[in-house]
């Protein structure tokens, strides 16, 4: 898997507030914005560029409850998501 | 589960208008300027440099936490505080999205550099015309339309979003299609203004300085600019979103509803943000009724009108009236408005009478 032993961080063109449980996301270049549910604030708000994504999957299964498999492909497929957009960047564990 | 992410920004927004949430703010940082421009709505009084760096700081603490997201920097001339980049550098460490309102000047390659760095939405420059000798006839500097020109080009080269701002006057008003022209060149948003703000102290003497009603219909007409009627012409489209979710900072530390409503809510030196955001002073501004506004109840011209309490309060001394020069615009705007239709044939809309003070 593409995320294991990396950690994801936040592109420093992104202005981001969480309003009322939801995140909203600018990027500053496009002027464009993205909205972010519950869970996808939840892991948002843990990309400090020092959490792995292993541990943000941890995370993920005890907030939610979740099994771990579970956490693991759906955090993927968010991160995936949003990196695409250019919102987030990996770097390796060092 | 994580879900797509979404596009609900204006559900979002709404919910910021219905719970107040100090979502958009301007703060003017300083009132000194290296200008000196002769329809300047602060008058005379430009000598205030502002709230110092750690008062910032802690007040942008505050309001990264209230669920402040958009934030502009404005003055007097935002660029002469030597603690600029600290300030702004500190409000993108929050998350602030940030737009800078500048008169250009100062922008060499070094701080063309450093907002890059930044990230902002974008710079908006304030350019009169595309001729020196007009532009620096207002700005009162020789040579200031070449160093907004250069830090525009500064700012382009490093594709920072530039939005050009300019308030047309008698003075400029040629300078439309330069301007216009310019900016389509050079990647630039055009951002034009008719509407005179007057000085606190009377110092803008706006109906010399200001164009002609016929002026400003001749402009939308050569320029084949659209002016749309808004589908709701009831009075609460008048009600405009200031100290519901937004609000301005003054350079003494004051918070306002909105840079042009100078009305003084409380201040930031002896209260947090919190407390005055929630205060009687803001309730009770916020509990305004359009039905309020005696003049407009029976007008017309409703659906053409940016109406703003803050210009009422300026020309009247209460926010309830109307103000002429909002008045003057909606007139306008309905005049460009028909005019189009009939040239297209499209059947005219009956208005009801337009107000008796216009
Ligand atoms: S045109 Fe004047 S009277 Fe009519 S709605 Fe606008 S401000 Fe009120």
């Amino acid at each position: 898997m593409l995320w294991k032993g990396k950690i994801p961080f936040k592109s420093p063109e992104v202005a981001w507030r969480t309003v009322d449980g939801e995140s909203i996301i600018v990027l500053t270049k496009e002027s464009r914005v993205i909205v972010l549910n519950e869970v996808g604030t939840y892991i948002w708000e843990l990309i400090d560029g020092r959490r792995s994504f292993q541990e943000i999957v941890t995370a993920v299964t005890e907030e939610f409850e979740v099994s771990a498999l579970r956490a693991t492909e759906e955090s993927a497929a968010f991160l995936e998501e949003i990196a695409a957009k250019g919102i987030i960047f990996l770097k390796d564990k060092d | 589960m994580p879900e797509d992410a979404r596009d609900y920004y204006s559900e979002l927004y709404q919910k910021t208008m219905k719970k107040n949430i100090p979502f958009v703010g301007q703060w003017e940082l300083n009132t000194n300027c290296n200008l000196n421009c002769y329809h300047c709505y602060l008058g005379r009084q430009r000598q205030c440099y502002g709230l110092p760096l750690v008062k910032i700081k802690s007040i942008l603490d505050e309001l990264a936490d209230l669920g402040t997201l958009y934030l502009s920097f404005t003055g007097g001339e935002i660029l002469l505080r030597k603690d600029f980049f600290e300030i702004a550098g500190y409000s993108r460490k929050k998350n602030f999205a940030i737009r800078l309102l500048t008169n250009a000047t100062l922008i060499d390659e070094d701080a063309a550099d450093k907002i890059n760095a930044l990230n902002p939405l974008s710079v908006d420059v304030s350019l009169y015309a595309l001729n020196p000798v007009i532009h620096d006839r207002i700005t009162g500097m020789i040579g200031s339309q070449e160093l907004v020109i250069r830090a525009i080009k500064l700012l382009r080269k490093r594709e920072i979003k530039v939005v050009v701002k300019t308030l047309f006057m008698k003075e400029n008003l040629a300078e439309f299609n330069p301007i216009k022209y310019f900016c389509q060149d050079n990647g630039v948003e055009f951002q034009f203004d008719f509407t005179m703000t007057p000085a606190d102290d009377g110092s803008i003497d706006v109906s010399r300085l200001g164009l002609e009603k016929s002026q400003i219909e001749d402009v939308f007409s050569e320029n084949n600019i659209l002016v749309s009627r808004r589908q709701d012409a009831s009075l609460d489209a008048l009600l405009c979103a200031a100290g519901i979710n937004s609000f301005f900072i003054s350079s003494s530390g004051n918070l306002y509803p909105c840079i042009f409503l100078k009305k003084n809510m409380g201040s930031l030196l002896r209260e947090r943000f919190q407390e005055i955001w929630n205060s009687s002073n803001f309730n009770n501004f916020r509990a305004i009724d359009a039905q309020d506004f005696y003049n407009c109840r029976q007008c017309g011209l409703v659906g053409y009108c940016n109406h703003c309490m803050g210009l009422s309060l300026l020309e009247h001394g209460n926010l309830l009236g109307a103000s002429s020069l909002d008045c003057r615009l909606a007139l306008v705007f309905k005049n460009v408005y028909e005019k189009r239709r009939s040239k297209y044939g499209e059947e005219k809309e009956e208005l009801s009478e337009t107000s008796s003070h216009l």
